[in-house]
């Protein structure tokens, strides 16, 4: 493992939680949520875990204890069916299928809501104070975080395998970062999220780059927009 | 008094209000008026199809359980070239919880956590200085966990009428009432608030 250049910790709303992360892998892999096949969808999760975990998100609690369930529902699966033929036997991944219907559920009634006409986004009264007055904290992203993810991986993927000399280690900021990129997208306007690195790039450049890139989001220094699932990220600079 | 001044006059009662009006009040203002056949709401149907013309930006709108007027949402974008007001929005957690709110209340915060996979204290405390949810009581259940409801606001602010104007209310709910009744049975034992005892 690299040692950390400093002691940074990423905390992110961004990431709704395992529920969101297992649906997610479920859609992006087309796998059908009524027969969840465990052992895969085990070891995609633990993947972006462990890339998570790169990054130094925050990780709540609560993404280890999911994991530790999949773990838990795969290994019941292995364990042969019991000896007596009249009992019953439940599929292991029933419960946690429920769950993950019952999220889905409530997340499309999310979309549902925010259809809706909202006062002081679609429709306003006459007056111009605001109701809601709390600083919103929300993301402007329209491509899912975790699709970045999904990017961040195929990045580390191609850097697999490919010699890296160890010469002068030069450490370039967050800050540093943020600042390329914003040099680069005010003069191009947009860019696609995989042309940011450099043609020879490190993994420490790859957990700068993405970290630089979340920051600009939150900032709202930059809009993230992808045109088709799974395509290219695109960043650009918001109106 | 002829119709087209009975309904000048709950007009103007709604474009003075701050709040959406309540049929009541109007009904109270104009009690002193011999309607006739006529009703109040029915008079406030044919006030509000005289805005739904192409001609008018605003219309008249029955949300919270009163009647308001507000833009025509086609034309948001141009209030906000006006750049007095910021837009408001959720994040997408907060509307996630919310959602679990409405449509589950009254609903413990455990039950939500439950159902988001992930802590919901911070979401919950942000949709509750937004005022649009509150706590609405205790439940029967050891500790007395607090129950959340939504709020007069929140029917403001996502302009539905009442509570039952959510859509899908009644799939959503269908669907989860089996495992609700799976919760029950499984929390709602005569346990003493105290420790948790082992299952005998």
């Amino acid at each position: 493992m690299i040692s950390e250049p400093q002691d940074y910790r990423v905390k992110l709303e961004i990431f709704e939680g395992p529920l969101d992360l297992l649906l997610f892998l479920i859609k992006r892999n087309e796998l059908d949520i009524y027969d969840i096949p465990v052992s895969f969808i085990t070891e995609q999760y633990l993947t972006y875990l462990g890339m998570m975990q790169v990054l130094n998100v925050e990780l709540a609690s609560e993404f280890l204890v999911i994991a530790a369930t999949l773990l838990e529902i795969k290994a019941r699966m292995l364990i042969p069916a019991s000896a007596e033929p009249e009992e019953e036997i439940e599929d292991p991944r029933l419960e946690l299928t429920n769950r993950l219907l019952e999220y889905q559920r409530f997340k499309n009634a999310a979309g549902q809501l925010n259809n809706l006409n909202m006062l002081y986004r679609d429709t306003f009264p006459k007056g111009m104070q605001e109701s809601i007055e709390a600083e919103d904290t929300s993301l402007n992203i329209e491509a899912d975080a975790y699709e970045l993810l999904v990017a961040f991986k195929s990045i580390l993927d191609r850097a697999k395998g490919e010699k890296i000399a160890y010469m002068t280690v030069e450490r370039i900021s967050v800050a540093q970062r943020i600042n390329d990129i914003m040099e680069r997208i005010s003069i191009a306007k947009s860019i696609v999220f995989d042309t940011l690195l450099p043609e020879e790039y490190t993994k420490m450049d790859i957990v700068i780059t993405i970290l630089a890139v979340l920051e600009l989001l939150r900032l709202r220094m930059i809009r993230c927009e992808q045109k088709e699932p799974f395509g290219n990220i695109w960043l650009y600079v918001p109106e | 008094m002829e119709t087209e001044k009975l309904i000048a006059i709950i007009e103007t009662l709604i474009f003075a209000s701050e709040k959406p009006l309540k049929v009541k009040y109007i009904e109270q203002v104009m009690s002193v008026i011999d309607l006739g056949e006529l009703t109040i709401p029915g008079l406030l149907e044919t006030l509000k199809a005289g805005y739904a013309s192409e001609e008018s930006g605003i219309e008249l709108v029955e949300v919270a359980e009163g009647w308001q007027f507000r833009t025509k949402p086609q034309f948001a974008e141009w209030i906000k070239r006006l750049n007095t007001v910021r837009p408001s929005k959720l994040s997408a957690p907060a509307m996630e919880t919310l959602a679990i709110v409405a449509y589950r209340q009254p609903i413990t915060r455990a039950e939500i956590d439950y159902v988001r996979g992930v802590d919901s204290g911070g979401v919950i405390k942000t949709l509750l200085d937004k005022r649009l949810i509150k706590i609405i009581g205790k439940k029967e259940l050891p500790g007395r966990p607090l129950v959340y409801g939504t709020t007069q606001e929140f029917l403001e602010v996502f302009s539905l009428k009442d509570i039952s104007a959510l859509p899908n209310l009644q799939d959503i709910k269908q669907m989860s009432s089996a495992e609700e009744e799976l919760e029950r049975n499984q929390t709602e034992l005569p346990l003493p608030a105290s420790e948790p005892t082992d299952e005998e």
